[in-house]
């Protein structure tokens, strides 16, 4: 069986293809959005999802959240007394997905196809797919999120021609990507985003705001304080979220036992916000140009990702575009649903026989070059793209290089990634020498092939046609960041205790409690302590129904207390 | 991937774009690019193909579509010189339509109505923007008043472009995306067209709407052409400061070559490094030819090989000047020897002036041009073994002048092996290499001059070694820094400037393990170490920016030390002195050092 996974910031959700439909999977706790939340809890046991989620705040040392962000660098985040990779957490995610999923399809779950975020570059994307070998599954397919998010709409508009734009603004990252439908093909036109940029950055602004208000009572200590920050963040989402339905909201919080709140109206976070809405304006310009579309020509505008439901964003891209994005798809669902859908794809299902999907590569690949003063002096170190970006995949492209000097006897490509002209802003991704017959530069020809494939995979052929030498380089490193391999980091990870899977509801309940008390004073303290001891007095009994029904009462009265928990 | 795109698609030749995607999508439905990846690749092909034929009506199926042409496109490919980038990228001669067309067709656009939208918040959203058809005459009323001022009679001045520009810029139609795209392409047009008057626009244009280079499309042609024209003005600017290297030639280029060979004899200026300045403008800055209006008179005049003025001004007047000197100054036994005397001497320097031109120069050509991508090795590299050698030869040789004589007539002979296979230079009609030989040796030679005229006997004979050392690192230096850079990777450079440094160090260790005794064949033995190293450091210099550890900084300090240990002679006093010299090295080395940095930093 091949699922969906939409592996997000903050929140991930797996998909399946059956019986002619694509629909969720629902995690352990009943809810078909997992939070992207890896922890350990007091006896080293592994908890992932709502119940790390809201041990964030109460234990910032044993819980790592937005880890997506990192993927594809060597940050290590310590969980208790160990660190770990962005990829062995969402490895760890990954396991708990992949253990949902098994429970309720009631077969086992080895292939998936996993979505990224479409300006993912390529070591993201690699360390993306070693996330997933971690937890056991066969990455079929790293889809891009737009192209998910549109397969998600695409599927019901399949009768039409039409030129939609889908608008993805998710809890880190945002891409923008434009694609057509005719004839049963759904093409991606141009990709094009910002991998810094999501729900996560306006909690970021609302956190500052709070320090530039309290700063100096909370003092010195406070800007160091990693338990503040995540409640102030907890409370920064909280406020977001209130301001998407009324037009103020307060940000509360709790430091050495006193209370500090401050309204914040739409306004207000409209004005501060500018910065960051201006950033989306960019990519967006960027897609149009590239596809040759103009914005008047799209007919429609796709919104998905949870941080579009802000009404900064929707107006911000009313603007832009002079007109009203469409709701037609489930901002958080049609991602996962896409990713069912390119499974189902996959796997050849009958249903889909009408359905091609052709995607593009978002980023120039390319090779360092020289230029040459009229001194003989280089310019080194310049990109020069072979494959530009937006090129539709799987694309292969010839292109014609000379070495620098006279009589030189081998010649070095460095292969790159990214747009900037300056190849140390790119992606530095791998290398290949060829020898060459010395002789006048401008003479000796070497061809340079780069294949990219479907599954993404970068293909690099040299040939030297004047002595029939030629050289190739697959772009693959199978090895983690810091050389370490598949099998060691797996056995690592397999080290982690896991919890039951029955028992999951009850701690999320616990520790969303556990947050609560830390988030009030007074009364409200006091009455959370009370709801907990009884909670756990009921859990003491052992008795699975009576501890729903407990369960049940303490979720109630929490969200009575706080508003609904989020996910 | 053969067949025509047309069989490719299945399809008979037709414009008709619907028929063409329909086509697409049902080989697509076989030719998946889950599975067959080629036959996609050419699927693909065909298709793109077969859309542009519909949109032009050109079959170009064997082109391959990298860049669309613009009107703008005056066929200058900014790549240029470059041997490492791309040369062959096809234009297509389509034509483009211009979105730089007057607006009026979009104002229509009224924008979906908020009714028709199922989200109720959605209608507190502030209506449409872009297609306001008042802010769309605003913008283009904006557009006028812009060309109106780029194209007044006298030039408006560059802040007056400046309130225009941003005046521009808030004009809300550019809150519409399409608008945006139509305006920033206009702007980087119009800033090409109107050039030189669009100038003071550039810079301002590319900071406010953060262009970047090497966009695709029209818009990124139109704007790299705008950053072209940037560099090129920041390029004519540097020109005009006295410090440039090319000031000179700068200056020579905005006149008119000499016409006669008395004009050129008598020119008040000298060229500079002229060709070099030529070259950079036709490679980099195309669109600075137009500034200089006897750029082609110069370049026909160049291709002349010539002496420059001051060698033919030697081989003139040598033979007078050393007749009146012979006659006056040294009177010998008779009047006619002294005559004889000069005229040789006179003649030896008109012959070294033509050896030069015909002997060095034109064998150098013919080298170049028939057999030196075929030439061993040894023969492009080897005078630099051959000189190391001769140097160490040197320092073993005993003192006399016949051992002068027999260091002499190879190392004329290395000379002239170095200056015709190792490009001193990338021009070859360049006469005043003497001058820069001199100028990029100045520290070491002031020191050969002072060890010859100091030193002890045995340093005497070193003297040349050590000028032979500089000599051929001066005329080879082109040659060896192609060796450097192609033939040995970066860790046989670091490892070659390490041994540098070792042979210097070596160098210093003899040195005080001789005591401050001023003679003997350590001494020479020394000399030739650092003169090896002269040989070397030039080039090495060149390919590894190390900074105050560049080796010729090490060779002026040692140089001086071994200066200071000649002059002391052994007493208290001159230990001391040597002491002295010892410690006043290195500060002359962290000076220099500090003034390279500070000229590097200046120059980035
Ligand atoms: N009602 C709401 N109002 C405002 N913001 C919301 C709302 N619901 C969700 N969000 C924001 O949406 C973000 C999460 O969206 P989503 O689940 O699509 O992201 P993700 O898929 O996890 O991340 P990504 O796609 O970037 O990897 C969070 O930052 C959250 O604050
Ligand atoms: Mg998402």
């Amino acid at each position: 069986m091949i699922v969906g996974i939409d592996l997000g910031t903050t929140n991930s959700a797996v998909g399946v293809w059956r019986n002619g439909k694509a629909e969720l999977i629902p995690n352990r706790l009943g809810q078909t959005l997992t939070p992207s939340a890896v922890g350990l809890d007091e006896s080293g046991a592994l908890l992932v999802g709502m119940a790390a989620r809201e041990r964030m705040s109460t234990h910032p040392g044993r819980t790592a959240v937005t880890f997506k962000r990192y993927m594809g660098s060597t940050r290590a985040t310590p969980l208790g007394d160990r660190t770990y990779l962005p990829e062995e957490l969402s490895g760890l995610l990954l396991s708990s997905l992949k253990a949902d999923a098994e429970a309720f399809l009631g077969e086992p779950v080895t292939e998936a196809v996993i979505t990224v975020p479409a300006y993912f570059n390529d070591r993201q994307r690699k360390a993306t797919r070693r996330a997933g070998e971690l937890a056991g599954l066969k990455v079929q397919r790293l889809l891009n999120e737009p192209t998910a998010a549109a397969l998600a709409y695409g599927i019901h508009e399949l009768g039409d021609e039409s030129r939609f734009l889908v608008f993805d603004l998710g809890g880190g990252t945002f891409d923008v990507s434009i694609l057509e439908i005719f004839e049963g093909v759904i093409e991606v036109r141009a990709s094009a985003g910002d991998n810094r940029l999501g729900g996560e950055d306006f909690n970021d602004l609302l956190v500052a705001e709070m320090f530039t208000r309290f700063g100096k009572d909370w003092g010195e200590a406070a800007k160091t304080d990693a338990g503040l920050r995540q409640r102030l963040r907890a409370s920064a989402e909280r406020a977001r979220r209130a301001l998407t339905d009324n037009a103020t909201a307060t940000l509360s919080v709790i430091w050495k036992d006193q209370a500090y709140e401050m309204e914040i109206t739409g306004e207000v976070f409209e004005a501060r916000a500018a910065a960051l809405l201006a950033r989306l304006r960019e990519p967006v310009l960027r897609s149009l140009r590239d596809s040759d579309i103009r914005a008047e020509a799209l007919s429609e505008i796709v919104m998905v990702g949870g941080a579009t439901r802000m009404p900064v964003v929707r107006r911000a891209v009313t603007r832009m575009f002079g007109r009203f994005p469409s709701t037609a798809v489930h901002p958080d669902e049609a991602v996962a649903l896409g990713a069912a859908i390119q499974a189902g794809l996959k796997a050849r299902d009958i249903d889909l026989k009408e359905i091609v999907l052709t995607d593009v590569c978002p980023y120039s690949l390319g090779v360092e070059s020289t230029e040459m003063g009229p001194n003989g002096q280089a310019r080194g170190s310049v990109f020069s793209p072979v494959i530009e970006r937006n090129t539709v995949v799987p694309a292969s492209r010839m292109q014609s290089f000379f070495p620098v000097h006279n009589g030189q006897r081998k010649v070095t490509f460095n292969i790159y990634q990214g747009e900037s002209r300056n190849v140390s802003d790119n992606i530095r991704l791998g290398q290949v020498e060829i020898p060459v017959p010395p002789g006048k530069a401008s003479e000796v020809e070497i061809q340079c092939r780069f294949t990219y494939d479907i599954n993404g995979l970068i293909e690099v052929n040299l040939n030297v046609p004047a002595s029939g030498e030629s050289r190739e380089l697959l772009i693959v490193d199978d090895e983690g960041p810091k050389g370490q391999d598949l099998a060691q980091q797996r056995a690592r990870l397999a080290l982690l205790k896991q919890h039951p899977r029955e028992n999951e509801a009850n701690r999320a309940a616990l520790s969303r409690a556990n947050r609560c008390y830390e988030d009030y004073l007074g009364d409200k303290r006091d009455y959370v302590a009370g709801l907990m001891s009884r909670f756990e007095a009921v859990l003491e009994t052992q008795d699975p129904l009576a501890a729903d029904h407990a369960r049940a009462e303490l979720t109630s009265a929490l969200d009575a207390l706080e508003g609904e928990s989020y996910l | 991937m053969n067949g025509s795109i047309w069989d490719r698609l299945g399809l008979e030749r037709t414009r008709e774009t619907r028929a063409v995607r329909r086509a697409y999508a049902a080989r697509l439905k076989i030719t998946n690019p889950e599975d067959d990846a080629a036959g996609f690749q050419a699927l693909r092909e065909a298709y793109e193909a077969a859309l542009r034929y519909c949109e032009t009506g050109f079959d170009l199926s064997g082109v391959r579509f990298y860049y669309e042409s613009g009107p703008d496109d005056d066929d200058q490919d900014d790549d240029g010189d470059d041997p490492g980038a791309l040369p062959d990228r096809p234009e297509n001669a389509g034509a483009e339509p211009s979105p730089t067309g007057p607006l009026a067709g979009q104002a229509d656009h009224p924008g979906a109505s908020p009714a028709a939208n199922p989200d109720a918040r959605a209608s507190q959203d502030p209506g449409p923007v872009e297609n306001r058809p008042d802010h769309q005459a605003a913008l283009a009323a904006s557009r006028q008043r812009l060309l109106a001022l780029l194209r007044a009679e006298p030039a408006a001045s560059s802040s007056a472009l400046a309130l225009a520009l941003e005046d521009m810029m808030s004009q809300p139609a550019l809150q519409g995306l399409d608008s945006r795209s139509d305006w920033e392409f206009w702007l980087a047009r119009t800033i090409r067209q109107e050039a030189p008057r669009s100038d003071p626009l550039i810079h301002l244009a590319v900071d406010a709407l953060k262009w970047r280079r090497h966009g695709d499309g029209a818009l990124g042609r139109a704007v790299d052409a705008a950053f072209d024209r940037r560099d090129a003005l920041e390029f004519l600017r540097d020109l005009r400061l006295k410090r440039h290297p090319r000031h000179v030639a700068f200056l020579a280029l905005s006149g008119p070559p000499p016409r006669s060979v008395l004009s050129y004899l008598f020119r008040p200026s000298p060229l500079g490094d002229l060709p070099g300045l030529i070259l950079r403008l036709e490679e980099d800055f195309p669109s600075l030819q137009e500034d200089f209006p006897h750029l082609e008179a110069w370049q026909a005049w160049l291709e002349v090989p010539r002496l420059s003025p001051a060698a033919l001004w030697a081989a003139i007047l040598a033979v007078p000047v050393s007749a009146l000197a012979c006659l006056f100054l040294a009177p010998g036994a008779s009047p006619l020897t002294d005559l004889g005397l000069a005229l040789s001497g006179g003649l030896a320097v008109l012959g070294l002036a033509f050896a030069w031109l015909y002997g060095i120069q034109t064998p150098r050509r013919r080298w170049r041009e028939s057999w030196q991508w075929r030439a061993p090795a040894f023969v492009e590299h080897g005078w630099a073994p051959a000189g190391g050698a001769l140097i160490l030869l040197a320092a073993a040789l005993p003192v006399s002048p016949w051992s002068l004589l027999l260091l002499a007539i190879p190392g004329l002979g290395l000379s002239a092996w170095a200056a015709i296979v190792g490009e001193m230079d990338r021009r070859e009609d360049d006469t005043s290499w003497w001058v820069r030989m001199l100028r990029a040796n100045a520290y070491y030679l002031i020191w050969i001059a002072l060890l010859a005229w100091r030193g002890p006997p045995a340093v005497h004979v070193m003297a040349p070694a050590l000028l032979t050392g500089a000599v051929l690192s001066a005329l080879g230096s082109q040659s060896l820094l192609d060796f450097w850079c192609t033939r040995l990777g970066p860790v046989a450079r670091r490892a070659g400037a390490s041994a540098l440094l070792t042979l210097v160090g070596l160098a210093g260790a003899l040195l005080f393990l001789n005591g401050p005794e001023p003679e003997g064949p350590i001494q020479g033995l020394v000399i030739a170490l650092v003169a090896i190293a002269v040989l070397a450091a030039r080039p090495l210099a060149e390919t590894l920016n190390t900074g105050p550890l560049t080796a010729r900084h090490w060779i002026g300090w040692l140089g001086l030390i071994i200066l200071g240990n000649l002059l002391s002679s052994g007493t208290p006093y001159d230990l001391a002195l040597a002491c002295g010299w010892i410690l006043v090295g290195p500060t002359i080395v962290g000076a220099a050092a500090l003034m390279d940095a500070m000229a590097e930093s200046r120059r980035s």
